[in-house]
């Protein structure tokens, strides 16, 4: 499948192989123009043929450098514009893949396909065109040129290559799983420090330091040992290979004096030969190096084509006869409504069962309950993020499923628990995209209580924000998150735990301004706090993913007692059932 | 810049201090000098002895004469015997040289591993709290890894191939002057070349790594924000923007391939040409019989060892100039001062009755930004100390400053009417327990976690505290009970669980003094209840400074400090505050009204 990345480059590559096997042959011709001066032109003792022979030698070592030069460009050309395409590809994909694909390859996983595989297919497609055919080519070459020289010298060196490939694949498959074994031992190791560093506190506070470092020596020492045995296995490779080598070697000079002796051979041939049997033997090496860098480029291929594969999820599919319009809120039908939903995950657990409630336009709908209940899967559905496995979600009378991707997602403004800042200036995190004015942006800041701190910020707008906003603190981060939400005018805005890290003053002062200015915006707030929900129109409390209780807060202190109880374990007893104050948004 | 460009960046750049990184590695390498030497002997012998296999083998040749039928047998065999055993003799040096390195290597870098992670659990907690942690592992993951790898193989390397080039030199010296003119002239064209084409090239490498780490950090954020991308259906948007990133890493790429393409071919054109050289001189120089085939034969094998180990070394010095600055950035951790001593004349604290003074504390981690302004609090034993304020920092402070992690600036924190500074931080700290909201467990058992305070407890011990802590029904619902694999980052258990856990470790201890911070309600409510219940139990009879989010617990305080932005607002009991009508009751009635 990567394979159709290189396809369109096919006319290149070939052009490519053909001066890398030019430039290659001229060099490989070296060593049979020296024996050939040495057999031929030394006996006729003509000096000035001598001098055009040697010199045809620089010409070619010349004209191979050129030739290698320039294919060696071309491979690097080639390489780039394949990986440029997958890796673009591969984001995009990546980009388009459901929530529940997401999940599937985790964020991290992606990261490192994106990254480190595309890595090491780049240097393995520049490898293999640059080294790859050169390595085929002395081989090959070689090997035919020994042959021209003399092929019963040859066979020595046919005799050779079994047992080499032999030796090669041999210790590549012992030394590999105990290099594995030294990256286990590492990766133990570093846990430990991360460990460490992370539990410092109670480290220091237990007085366990000796403790650890006597730990940590334990795991120190296995890697040592683990390095030490994969280096003991490496050590006999290189030997190994030598000593075949130069045994060959010696044999070639045996049967050479024999075959000179009988004037069936020339020492001229035996010198030539011996830089063949050098060169074909780098040229062995050199290809089981690729054979490796082959088996993990093929690990990273396959990693990447997995993403690439991954065809659309079901609900990334529309059905263009059952595609409706989404018609303007009606008062009298309900913005948002579930019907019996239930939702799993992994398909196992539940982890919503039978939700039902039904949201009419500029209402607000508090949610509550444990982490795991299920409050932020209510929102994941709505958005279409995943699919129900039963019952429906109901926009304006009309099952989302039903309705363009597009259409549902513009009515919606969201804060997630852990959304989302990148690098770049506050004005691009909050159009993101939507190329919306400035006016809209700085009343957008205004509502989100975002105004008041950017204007300290140098350039306001313009400021610079660190890779995932680490140069603001967690409330200004929860400020932003609110401006880029309110900023498209949502009709639908959805807060999942949007305020846990903003002062009381402006969380009141935030609170305040949705309900004067977003009276309009059917609301849906997340948290884990009663008191950010108490002045909903509807609470909604979920326990392991079912509904416990829907209703006010006023009838769920009197109705439900796990709500009950979570009052007063968050407020105390007496606050509990002292009158509550008027809600400040009226019903509609 | 993103983060990952600039430790790139940060890893590209030369060694500041040779003088100090080189006294370093010397210390520790002294330490295994026999080995070392013994190494040192190998690889000379080793690579002498090698030279002279074409040196045979063109004597082999020579004995073969120039035409048929003159071939003098049992000097040929004697030659190539002796080749052979100068190759085997180097290969089997070599096998041996390979494990003696790997031993000594493996010993330096093992002491050196200790070294850093020792200093790392003994440096001031300010140390820690001021780097980050991915910095730190780095120093072992990855700057001893390369110091690693370099000790390894590049010492080696360098010694061998300086002998390879200059011993192949003076061979071919002893068998021709004349011819050797040839090298004399490719020796500094070859080293100027490469140090013209590494000048050349390296700004673009660092470049392409730089900018190979923008691409790593853009990846890294878009695909994070990918969910919130989605629900703004803006893929296409931050896939236009990735366009950019991408074209420019493949673009920085292929600018440093493109002149790196020209380093390989350049080495083989040196030794090509040298063998093109070699054959024409080499045949002239026959003709007139100042030369042999053999002589010519050994040329030409000489010839094809010559160039590459110069290419190498010049490799091999860029290596090693990344293995000293990654050298360098240990050894400036191992120079950081660790936690202080205590006093020359510190005293054990013993049978703490557990009452607390804080004397006129001042305390800033920054100079000029106060966080503790001149607080005095006096806490009889038995009391509690509520810590209340919004989600921040500053909290953490009074915990910081009781454990000794941090020292104020002035006044003093006395425990039982000692200064902490004039007791032994063991003594201090272990009379105190500690559970924080941010749990930590290490990969271990549940028993061994419950009894990390307390390695010496009975398991009859261990299941009290477990019991006392409510953690006893979950524990024996595990199918290995107590033996079970816990970690931090595990699966298997809930924030809930965790925090139970850390409870029932700090029972264990039993300390007559206790910090706590209470869990918020990210757990359901059974777990809550289950959790304050064992909080209730922890705090009894103990001196407590409670982190609260819980009014109960709050309500109950003899003193409450209110924490916001930073420094301490307001200090009273829950009367006190509420009547005072200041920040503590415009809090109380925001959040917990």
């Amino acid at each position: 499948m990567l394979k159709d990345y290189v396809k369109p480059m096919t006319g290149r590559i070939i052009v490519n192989a053909i001066i890398k096997m030019t430039g290659t042959m001229l060099e490989v011709i070296l060593p049979y123009i020296l024996a050939h001066i040495l057999n031929k032109i030394v006996p006729i003792r003509q000096e000035k043929l001598i001098l055009m022979w040697g010199l045809l030698m620089v010409v070619c070592s010349v004209a191979a450098w050129i030739l290698n030069i320039t294919a060696n460009r071309m491979a690097s050309k080639t390489a780039a514009t394949a990986i440029q395409n997958i890796r673009q590809d591969l984001f995009e994909r990546s980009m388009a893949l459901s929530a529940r694909q997401l999940d599937r390859f985790s964020v991290a996983s992606l990261e490192s396909r994106l990254t480190s595989d595309t890595y090491v297919i780049h240097r393995f497609l520049g490898a293999t065109l640059r080294m790859g055919i050169r390595s085929v080519m002395l081989f090959l070459g070689g090997v035919i040129f020994s042959f021209l020289l003399d092929w019963r010298l040859a066979l020595v060196l046919i005799l050779l290559i079994p047992p080499l490939f032999y030796v090669l694949r041999h210790v590549f498959n012992k030394v590999h799983p105990l290099f594995h074994e030294v990256q286990y031992r590492m990766d133990n190791m570093v846990q430990i420090i991360r460990e460490n560093i992370k539990g410092i506190r109670v480290i220091k506070a237990l007085d366990k330091t000796e403790h650890e470092k006597s730990r940590f020596a334990e795991a120190n020492n296995q890697t040592k040992e683990a390095e030490i045995d994969a280096r003991d296995h490496m050590a006999v490779m290189s030997p190994a290979v030598n000593i075949l080598l130069y045994t060959g070697l010696g044999l070639v000079i045996l049967l050479g004096a024999l075959l000179v002796n009988r004037g069936l051979s020339q020492v001229g041939t035996i010198m030539a030969f011996m830089s063949y049997f050098i060169q074909i033997t780098n040229s062995i090496m050199s290809l089981n190096r690729m054979f490796n860098i082959y088996s993990r480029a093929n690990t990273s291929a396959e990693r990447i084509e997995e993403v690439l594969q991954t065809p659309p999820d079901k609900n990334q599919k529309i059905d263009p006869d059952t595609l409706m319009d989404l018609p303007v809120p009606d008062p009298n039908i309900p913005e948002v409504e579930f019907k019996h939903v239930s939702f799993s995950y992994l398909g196992k657990h539940k982890d919503l069962q039978d939700v039902s409630f039904k949201l009419y336009p500029g209402q607000s709908l508090g949610i509550m309950g444990a982490t795991g209940s299920g409050k932020s899967t209510v929102a994941r559905l709505l958005l279409r993020q995943y699919d129900v496995n039963r019952g429906e979600i109901l926009v304006r009378g009309i099952n989302i499923q039903n309705l363009r991707p597009s259409d549902l997602k513009e009515l919606f403004g969201i804060v997630n628990q852990n959304d989302f800042l990148f690098h770049g200036t506050v004005r691009q995190n909050i159009d993101f995209g939507r190329s919306l004015t400035d006016e809209e942006l700085i009343e957008a800041t205004h509502h989100a209580q975002a105004a008041q701190f950017l204007d300290s910020k140098e350039g306001g707008l313009d400021f610079e924000l660190a890779s995932k906003g680490v140069n603001l603190s967690g409330g200004q981060k929860q400020r932003l998150y609110l401006s880029r939400a309110l900023a498209g005018e949502p009709e639908i805005l959805i807060l999942d735990d949007s305020s846990s890290a903003l002062d009381f003053e402006t969380d009141r002062r935030l609170r305040h301004t949705l309900a004067q200015d977003y009276g309009r915006t059917t609301t849906f707030i997340i948290a884990q706090r009663i008191s950010s929900v108490k002045d909903c129109d509807q609470i909604l409390l979920l326990e392991d993913g079912r509904m416990l209780a829907l209703g006010d807060h006023k009838t769920l202190v009197q109705t439900c007692s796990p709500y009950r109880d979570i009052a007063r374990i968050q407020m105390g007893e007496d606050q509990v059932s002292k009158p509550r104050p008027e809600s400040t948004r009226e019903d509609a | 810049m993103s983060n990952t460009s600039s430790i790139v960046e940060e890893r590209r750049s030369k060694p500041k201090d040779y003088k100090k990184v080189f006294r370093g590695l010397a210390k520790y390498m002294s330490a295994e000098w026999p080995l070392l030497l013994l190494a040192l002997a190998m690889v000379i012998i080793a690579n002498v002895i090698v030279l002279y296999g074409p040196y045979f083998s063109g004597l082999a040749i020579d004995a073969m004469g120039e035409v048929s039928g003159e071939v003098h047998f049992p000097r040929v065999v004697r030659m190539v015997l002796f080749m052979l055993l100068a190759y085997a003799l180097s290969a089997v040096l070599n096998y041996f040289l390979t494990r003696v390195m790997a031993r000594a290597s493996q010993k330096v870098i093992y002491q050196m591993r200790q070294d850093t992670f020792d200093k790392i659990v003994d440096l001031p907690i300010s140390y820690i709290d001021s780097h980050q942690a991915g910095d730190l592992v780095s120093r072992i993951s990855y700057d001893l890894d390369v110091v690693s790898q370099s000790l390894t193989n590049d010492l080696v390397q360098i010694v061998a191939s300086t002998i390879t080039v200059f011993g192949s030199f003076f061979m071919m010296l002893s068998i021709s002057p004349i011819m050797s003119v040839i090298f004399l002239l490719i020796l500094p064209v070859t080293i100027i070349f490469t140090r013209y084409r590494i000048k050349k090239t390296r700004p673009l490498f660092s470049e392409r790594s730089r900018k190979l780490g923008q691409m790593n950090g853009y990846v890294e954020e878009i695909l994070s924000g990918q969910k919130t991308i989605q629900a703004y259906n803006k893929q296409e948007f931050f896939s236009e923007g990735f366009e950019d990133i991408n074209e420019d890493s493949i673009h920085a790429y292929y600018r440093a391939d493109y002149q790196a393409a020209m380093n390989g071919p350049s080495v083989t054109l040196i030794s090509n040409l040298s063998l093109a050289l070699v054959s024409m001189f080499g045949a002239l120089f026959f003709l007139r019989g100042v030369f042999s085939l053999g002589n010519l034969s050994a040329f030409v094998l000489y010839s094809r060892r010559f160039s590459g180990p110069i290419n190498m070394i010049a490799n091999i010095i860029a290596d090693l100039q990344s293995a000293l600055s990654a050298a360098e950035r240990v050894f400036n951790l191992l120079d950081q001062p660790s936690e202080a001593a205590d006093k020359a004349d510190a005293v054990e604290l013993r049978d703490v009755e557990g009452r607390v003074e804080f004397d006129r504390v001042d305390f800033s981690y920054v100079p000029d930004v106060p966080i503790i302004k001149d607080l005095s609090l006096k806490a009889p034993a038995g009391s509690l100390i509520a810590i209340v304020g919004p989600t921040g920092a500053g909290k953490t402070t009074l915990i910081n400053l009781l454990m000794c992690f941090y020292d104020p600036q002035s006044g003093e924190i006395l425990v039982d009417d000692h200064p902490i500074t004039d007791v032994t931080r063991k003594s201090l700290r272990q009379s105190f327990a500690m559970v924080l909201q941010d749990t930590w467990l290490f990969n271990g058992t549940i028993r061994d976690n419950i009894a990390y305070g307390r390695p010496d407890a009975s398991f009859a011990d261990v299941q009290k505290a477990a019991k006392a802590a409510h953690i006893d029904t979950f524990i024996d619902a595990q199918p290995e009970g107590y033996n079970a694999h816990v970690s931090d980052g595990a699966e298997n258990l809930s924030q809930g669980q965790k925090q139970l856990l850390t409870i029932a470790r700090a029972m264990l201890l039993d300390a007559p003094m206790l910090i706590l911070d209470e869990a918020t309600s990210n757990v359901d409510s059974h777990t809550e209840i289950q959790i304050q219940d064992a909080m209730n139990r922890l705090i009894e009879g103990r001196t407590a400074f409670v982190i609260a989010h819980r009014l109960s617990t709050i309500q109950n305080a003899d003193t409450i400090l209110l924490v916001e932005g930073g420094e301490i607002k307001e200090q009273g009991t829950h009367e006190e505050l509420l009547a005072r009508n200041g920040a503590y009751a415009k809090l109380y009635n925001a959040q917990f009204a």
